[in-house]
């Protein structure tokens, strides 16, 4: 059978995420389904183009989109505790920051709930996978991230009760992700195209849409919890714990994005995957680093605080310059550098590399205002583009608190 | 066979007695061999054969395997226990069906009424 290229299976994989085709799962599998096909056309003596053409021609209009609609529409009628759970921590989170923009007392303990109620949905979710994928590889690793985040969760309840035992907790959760992720990373690494299936990333992967609604959902309420506090001069302890809670969560899906590069390439030998590696894993252990409260010292920790976003926008941009099919490559690839400026100009800020205009600038209302307004414009522009949407998402978390 | 009316209520059980006769399967596959067996008269759709697999696997009664084959991730999906159960009762139902269908459009014996 003649196997096609890898740019000719990029072609055919950028044409379904054109037709709208989000769902990674559905991708995939539509996408194994029309190679197939061309392969088949190609075997009766067409081209590619030709093949590719012939395939695409016995589709009707719209096809996929009413597929992958309908398929979504079955998946969701099913009753997931999940789901339920999940839905229970958005509203206890929807009333802490409602409490705390009317000043009502009782922030704190729904906030506490909400954290009680994720670390819930967590284990259901993580017994349900288990079970339901129970041959799959890679059980042991769900149940220890999830042991991992629950720790990190457990440790902020601490910080917000002021109990004992919160910073020793906050250090194990954070020493862990930050040598578990790495971990995974070079595992899946050194596996390449070895690696056939596995739990964590095919959960991840199930779940890109509801894990980047959560994101945003959680941004959403951390920019009115905080923007709140923050204009009325009154930011809190609660609203840095809640900034770290979603920071961290969202870093660590952005980190596990890069899997998908690892076991789907041929990353053995590949230098830009290795630099990816490299790169990736040190921009997300610096990451973590400033929630370990110890005394970096001002440049140190600025420095851990914005460069791994820098590498982050470096990253994406020669991902849309080197690599994507996508038909809006040379656009995103100026965007994320443009994106670029934001990390940098904020750490110039703290360092006091500029004059007191830019240092006013960054930090006037209107400009905040305004830059969140310009993401979520990106955001919705290019929601197709999953690399760039996570770089605009953990842009926007970092917004969350834009004085810190 | 040019109408698919008559398809659509049956694709369940011929994806469950496929399965039922193979260890694993991919959708391609799935679709090559109802094509194959039915001399060509049926072929499955995009969207007539997906949302059903995702039905099933969210019914716990199929299971599934990713693979990489050639640059690109395969999905495998195979009977549960459950699944296996369910596939004989469909196959013996839907084969009743047939039966009592085949008795209705049967020609009719003449009658010995008449006006």
């Amino acid at each position: 059978m003649n196997s096609l290229s890898r740019n000719q299976i990029d072609q055919i994989a950028a044409d379904l995420e054109f037709q709208g085709i989000t769902f990674e799962p559905l991708k995939s599998e539509l996408l194994d389904h029309l190679i197939c096909d061309v392969e088949l056309e190609m075997e009766n003596g067409s081209d590619f183009i030709h093949a590719w053409l012939s395939v695409k021609n016995k589709i009707p209009h719209n096809h996929f989109n009413h597929l992958q609609t309908e398929t979504m529409e079955l998946l969701s009628k099913k009753i997931n505790p999940v789901r339920i759970f999940g839905l229970i921590s958005i509203a206890l989170l929807a009333f802490a920051t409602l409490f705390k923009t009317l000043h009502l007392a009782g922030t704190g303990q729904l906030l506490l709930a909400f954290l009680v109620a994720i670390s819930v949905t967590l284990i259901i979710g993580s017994v349900r996978s288990v079970k339901i994928y129970s041959e799959k590889k890679g059980r042991g690793i769900i149940w220890l991230t999830t042991f991992i985040i629950i720790s990190f969760i457990l440790a902020l309840c601490c910080l917000t009760l002021q109990l004992p035992g919160a910073e020793p907790l906050l250090y194990f959760s954070i020493i862990s992700i930050a040598i578990l992720f790495p971990a995974l990373s070079v595992y899946f690494y050194s596996s390449s195209k070895k690696l056939k299936d596995y739990l964590l990333i095919r959960l991840i992967q199930d779940n890109q849409s509801i894990i980047e609604g959560s994101a945003l959902t959680l941004i959403g309420f951390g920019l009115i919890f905080n923007y709140s506090a923050l204009l009325l001069g009154q930011m809190n302890y609660g609203g840095i714990i809640y900034f770290i809670f979603s920071i961290i969560l969202i870093g660590m899906y952005v980190y596990s994005l890069t899997w998908k590069y690892y076991i789907e390439s041929d990353s053995t030998g590949n230098r830009y995957t290795l630099l990816l590696l490299i790169t990736s894993s040190v921009a997300f252990i610096m990451f973590l680093m400033p929630v370990i409260r110890i005394d970096y010292g001002l440049v140190l920790r600025s420095s851990l605080a914005f460069v791994p976003m820098i590498i982050l926008c470096l990253i994406t941009a020669v991902n849309y310059y080197k690599f994507s099919n996508s038909k809006n490559k040379s656009t995103l690839t100026i965007l994320s550098v443009l994106l670029l400026f934001y990390p940098l100009l904020r750490l110039g800020t703290k360092l006091q590399w500029y004059s007191d205009i830019v240092a006013t600038l960054i930090t006037n209302n209107y400009f905040i205002l305004g830059f969140l307004l310009v993401l979520i414009v990106l955001l919705i522009a290019f929601r197709k583009e999953r690399l760039f949407k996570a770089l605009i998402i953990l842009t926007m978390a970092s917004h969350m608190i834009p004085s810190l | 066979m040019k109408s698919n009316e008559y398809i659509k209520g049956t694709i369940k059980t011929i994806v469950l007695k496929l399965l039922s006769e193979n260890k694993k399967m991919y959708g391609y596959e799935i679709n090559q061999r109802v094509k194959e067996l039915s001399a060509g008269e049926i072929e499955l759709t995009y969207g007539a054969l997906y949302p059903i697999l995702y039905k099933l696997e969210s019914e716990s009664l199929l299971t599934t395997q990713s693979e990489i084959v050639d640059g690109r991730v395969r999905k495998y999906y195979s009977l549960t226990p459950q699944g296996n159960e369910i596939a004989i009762e469909k196959i013996a139902e839907l084969g009743r069906f047939v039966d009592t269908l085949k008795a209705v459009l049967a020609p009719a014996p003449s009658t010995n009424f008449s006006l």
